[in-house]
C-alpha cells in the first residue's frame, strides 16, 4: 500500500512566519537594476504611487499598470544609490517589466539592467524580520528603506517594505554568495520556510500573489492592491480607467479567502445557488491545524459575506 | 496641450507646424528674448494613456534630433520619439475656447480624456 503524503502545514515554519522571522529564497523572482538620473521621475509618471518623495536610502512598492487600467507588474523601487535603482518584483518574468519599462524610455536618460539571472532573493518574512538582519549583517534597516552592505567582497542590498502588512525585508545578492548568507541568517534565529507553506501565510493574510490575484486578467482595486494608489498623485498609465472604476462604483470583485475541507484547484470556477460568482486564483494544498484548506478567490460583488457559500468543482467551500 | 483628430494627411516621413503655431513660437522665443530657437517636440513615458507630448522652445537641436524646418521654425524631433509622431500636425488653437498647441497625431490609437496622453 503506498504511503500517503503528508498534507498537514508545517507549524514550526508558519510559527516563525507569525512570531519570528521565516526565510524564503527565491527559485526565481524579477530583480532589476534601474541607472539613470531620469529613473525615478519616469517610475512615477508610470506608476501608481509617488515616487519621487523615494529619496535615496528609501523604498516604496508600487503598480504598473496598462493603459486599460490592467496590472502588467507590482515592484517594490529601492533607491539604493544616487541614480541607481532596484526594482524587485515577484514575477518570475523579468522580460516582464524590462520590456514595459523599456518601451516607455524613450528621451529619458535611463538604462535597464536584468539580474535576475545572476542574482539571487531571500525575503526575511515575520515581526523579527529586521532584528534578524540587523545580527546577521550587523546593520540596521528601517521600514521601507535600503542599505547597501559589503558581505565578504561581495555587494549584499537589502530593503524593506511594510506594504503586505507584514514585516518583509528584500536581500539581493550575487548567486554566488547564496549559501553562506542563508546559513548565517539561520543562525541568527531566521527559520527556512519552503514554498508550500509560504503560500499558505499568504493565502492565510490575503496577501494578493503575482499572476494569482493580480496579473493582466485584473485591476489593482479588485486585486486587493488598493494600498498601492495614490489618489492625488496626477497621472499614471491606467489612471483615468483605475480613477473611474473607483468614483463610479465599477469594480465588479474582491479579493477574499475561502476555506473548504478539501484542498481547491487553482482557476475553478465559483458558483453559488447554480450562478456565476468568482474564480480560486490561489489554492493551498497543505491542511491547517484547524483541518481547513484555505484559498483565494476574486469573488464577485454579491456574494461577498463571510460564510457565503460557493461549489468549486465538486467541493463545498465558504468566504472566511 | 491637445490631441486632435488628423483632418488632413501629412506625409509620414515628416510631422507639419502650422503657419498659426510657427508664429505662436516665434512670439513665445522673442518673449524669452532668444534669437537663436527652435521647438523641440517629442514624447516621453507616462500620462492615463502611456505617452506624454513634450514642447519645449530650446535654442538647437541635439545630436540624434531630425530637424525639420517649416514657416521659419526649426522644429527638433528626437529620433526615438520620431515613431511616434510621425505624420503628426502641430497646430495652434486661441481665443476663449482655445486649447493652446494641439496635436493630430494618426499614430495615437487612443487619447486621455485631457488630451495631453496618447497611446499608440
Amino acid at each position: 500500500m503506498q504511503t500517503p503524503i503528508s498534507t498537514k502545514a508545517d507549524q514550526t515554519q508558519l510559527d516563525a512566519l507569525e512570531n519570528g522571522c521565516g526565510i524564503l529564497l527565491w527559485d526565481a523572482a524579477t530583480i532589476v537594476q534601474h541607472n539613470g538620473p531620469d529613473t525615478l521621475d519616469l517610475l512615477h509618471r508610470l506608476t501608481t504611487k509617488e515616487l519621487l518623495g523615494v529619496t535615496e536610502g528609501h523604498a516604496r512598492r508600487t503598480a504598473l499598470t496598462s493603459d486599460k487600467g490592467r496590472v502588467v507588474d507590482v515592484f517594490l523601487v529601492a533607491h539604493v544609490a544616487e541614480n541607481q535603482l532596484l526594482l524587485i518584483s515577484d514575477s518570475p518574468n523579468s522580460e516582464r517589466m524590462v520590456s514595459a519599462i523599456d518601451y516607455y524610455t524613450i528621451i529619458e536618460d535611463a538604462e535597464l539592467i536584468d539580474l535576475s539571472k545572476t542574482h539571487t532573493r531571500i525575503s526575511l518574512v515575520g515581526p523579527n524580520a529586521r532584528r534578524v538582519v540587523e545580527s546577521t549583517l550587523n546593520t540596521g534597516i528601517e521600514p521601507d528603506a535600503t542599505a547597501t552592505i559589503a558581505f565578504g567582497d561581495d555587494p549584499v542590498y537589502m530593503a524593506s517594505d511594510t506594504s503586505r502588512g507584514v514585516e518583509w525585508v528584500d536581500v539581493i545578492y550575487d548567486t554566488a554568495i547564496f549559501s553562506r548568507l542563508v546559513g548565517a541568517f539561520g543562525n541568527s534565529g531566521g527559520v527556512a520556510v519552503d514554498a508550500a507553506n509560504f503560500e499558505l501565510f499568504r493565502i492565510d493574510k490575503e496577501i494578493p500573489g503575482s499572476d494569482k490575484e493580480y496579473g493582466e486578467h485584473a485591476n489593482p482595486i479588485e486585486a486587493g492592491l488598493l494600498h498601492l494608489i495614490d489618489w492625488d498623485k496626477g497621472c499614471y498609465v491606467g489612471q483615468e480607467v483605475i480613477a473611474r472604476l473607483d468614483a463610479y462604483d465599477k469594480v465588479q470583485r474582491n479579493v477574499k479567502v475561502l476555506q473548504s475541507n478539501a484542498p481547491l484547484e487553482e482557476g475553478a470556477k465559483l458558483t453559488a445557488e447554480s450562478k456565476p460568482a468568482g474564480v480560486v486564483t490561489s489554492a493551498s494544498k497543505l491542511e491547517s491545524a484547524d483541518g481547513n484548506f484555505l484559498s483565494l478567490a476574486l469573488v464577485r460583488k454579491a456574494y461577498l459575506d463571510s460564510d457565503t457559500e460557493f461549489d468549486a468543482n465538486g467541493t463545498t467551500a465558504t468566504v472566511r | 496641450m491637445t490631441t486632435m483628430s488628423p483632418g488632413r494627411s501629412v506625409p509620414v516621413n515628416t510631422i507639419e507646424i502650422t503657419e498659426k503655431a510657427a508664429g505662436k513660437v516665434t512670439q513665445f522665443a522673442a518673449n524669452k528674448g532668444m534669437e537663436k530657437f527652435g521647438l523641440k517636440v517629442a514624447v516621453k513615458g507616462g500620462g492615463c494613456s502611456g505617452l506624454t507630448y513634450v514642447l519645449d522652445i530650446v535654442e538647437g537641436p541635439e545630436s540624434d534630433d531630425k530637424v525639420i524646418l517649416q514657416h521659419g521654425v526649426e522644429v527638433y524631433v528626437p529620433k526615438k520619439a520620431f515613431v511616434f509622431l510621425a505624420g503628426t500636425v502641430l497646430d495652434f488653437s486661441d481665443g476663449l475656447n482655445g486649447k493652446g498647441f494641439e496635436f493630430a497625431n494618426p499614430n495615437a490609437a487612443k487619447t486621455c480624456g485631457c488630451g495631453t496622453s496618447f497611446s499608440v
